[in-house]
């Protein structure tokens, strides 16, 4: 129930927190995600060829756990986002209403189940990760 | 011959809107494109469209001029040609009244919200409230706006969200009274405007910056009123740059 008023607060526009807050959350989200590619990708090409336990040692660290726990986390929030921001803009009555005037009378319901579908999809990738990562 | 598409619209007779075809002689000196569209109305009286001062301080004709926002009084018609074809559509994303008229309240709304006029409750000097020359040149490019909705029409986060997002316009406006010394009331100024949407909507994509009839750059002063929101919460009381207590 807290997931539908959470997509439903959310999907009508009032992300429940102010813009710089977003701001912010999308830039350090995406800098993090960039420090985390460029770690990683630097392991990659400093131990080339790469034997299984080098890959073995280097996975089961603490650093590379909580550092791709932290990477997804950040994805999970800057995809939250920016799909957030496509149904306010796209699944609206109005900009559906230029389609198509039946399309706009579902507009709200739309973009409620758009919102519910991502969240949801967003959270069981994320705990299929940490379940990867972790166990 | 010059090619001229119009929308024309008549919610009285039409069902749809639709574009009329009109071919006319180029004339022999370059004329605006607001010229063209007196010469067109000679011969079709029903063809609607705003106008008032015809050289650009007004604002009334704003117009989408070959699929850029202008002024139909100060864009020159060689400049606006693709060839000999020029389509001429109303602004876009604001309901149409008739033909090129469209129904500015959207647009008004927006710039209501943003209170644009200046709010300083402090006892008034006896004559008026001083800035410094250097106080007075932060205003420069930002009151010169003249409300044609070019730059907000031209901008899709406007277009999707017309009620919650303020718009380059009213964003310059709110800009002016932010950047203004002799204004107290910034804090409550950002509060209005700390929603996601009101002034995070814009991505930057500076349509409004290529589509300002009088070369403003609403891009800037969004991007000056998103460092204020960031930075957070300003002095109640704004020292002015010449040391005076605003």
């Amino acid at each position: 129930m807290y997931l539908v008023y959470f997509s439903y607060s959310n999907c009508n526009g009032y992300l429940l927190v102010k813009g710089s807050t977003i701001w912010y959350l999308q830039r350090c989200s995406s800098i993090f995600i960039f420090i985390y590619i460029i770690y990683v990708v630097v392991f990659i090409i400093s131990s080339l060829p790469i034997a299984f336990n080098e890959w073995f040692l280097f996975k089961s660290s603490l650093l590379f756990k909580l550092s791709t726990t932290t990477a997804f986390l950040s994805i999970l929030v800057h995809a939250y986002i920016g799909l957030w921001t496509i149904g306010t803009d796209y699944l609206t009555p109005r900009t559906l209403g230029f389609l198509n005037f039946t399309l706009s009378k579902i507009a709200d319901t739309s973009r409620l189940l758009y919102n519910i579908l991502f969240t949801v999809l967003g959270l069981l990738l994320y705990f299929y990760l940490l379940l990867l990562v972790w166990i | 011959m010059l090619n001229i598409n119009i929308y024309r619209y008549n919610p009285e007779q039409d069902k749809f809107p639709y574009m009329m075809n009109y071919e006319i002689e180029k004339p022999e000196k370059d004329i605006m494109v607001l010229d063209l569209l007196h010469l067109l109305k000679e011969n079709d009286p029903s063809l609607s469209f705003r106008r008032s001062c015809r050289e650009g301080v007004c604002g009334s004709d704003g117009m989408s001029i070959n699929g850029k926002n202008g002024l139909a009084c100060i864009t020159a018609l060689s400049d606006a040609l693709k060839g000999d074809r020029l389509d001429i559509r109303p602004l876009p994303g604001l309901p149409v009244i008739r033909d090129l008229v469209v129904d500015m309240t959207q647009f008004y709304n927006q710039y209501e919200k943003i209170k644009p006029f200046l709010q300083n409750d402090t006892t008034p000097p006896e004559q008026e409230r001083l800035q410094s020359p250097a106080d007075r040149d932060k205003l420069d490019g930002l009151y010169e706006c003249i409300l044609c909705a070019c730059c907000s029409t031209s901008c899709p986060s406007f277009w999707w969200n017309p009620d919650k997002f303020v718009g380059p316009a009213a964003l310059l406006q709110a800009y002016r009274f932010l950047a203004d010394t002799r204004d107290l009331e910034k804090d409550s100024r950002l509060d209005d405007l700390a929603d996601p949407f009101s002034v995070y909507r814009c991505h930057g994509i500076m349509n409004c910056v290529a589509a300002c009839p009088k070369g403003l750059n609403p891009n800037k002063a969004i991007g000056e009123i998103k460092t204020m929101l960031l930075k957070g919460k300003s002095s109640k009381n704004i020292i002015a740059s010449d040391g005076v207590t605003a």
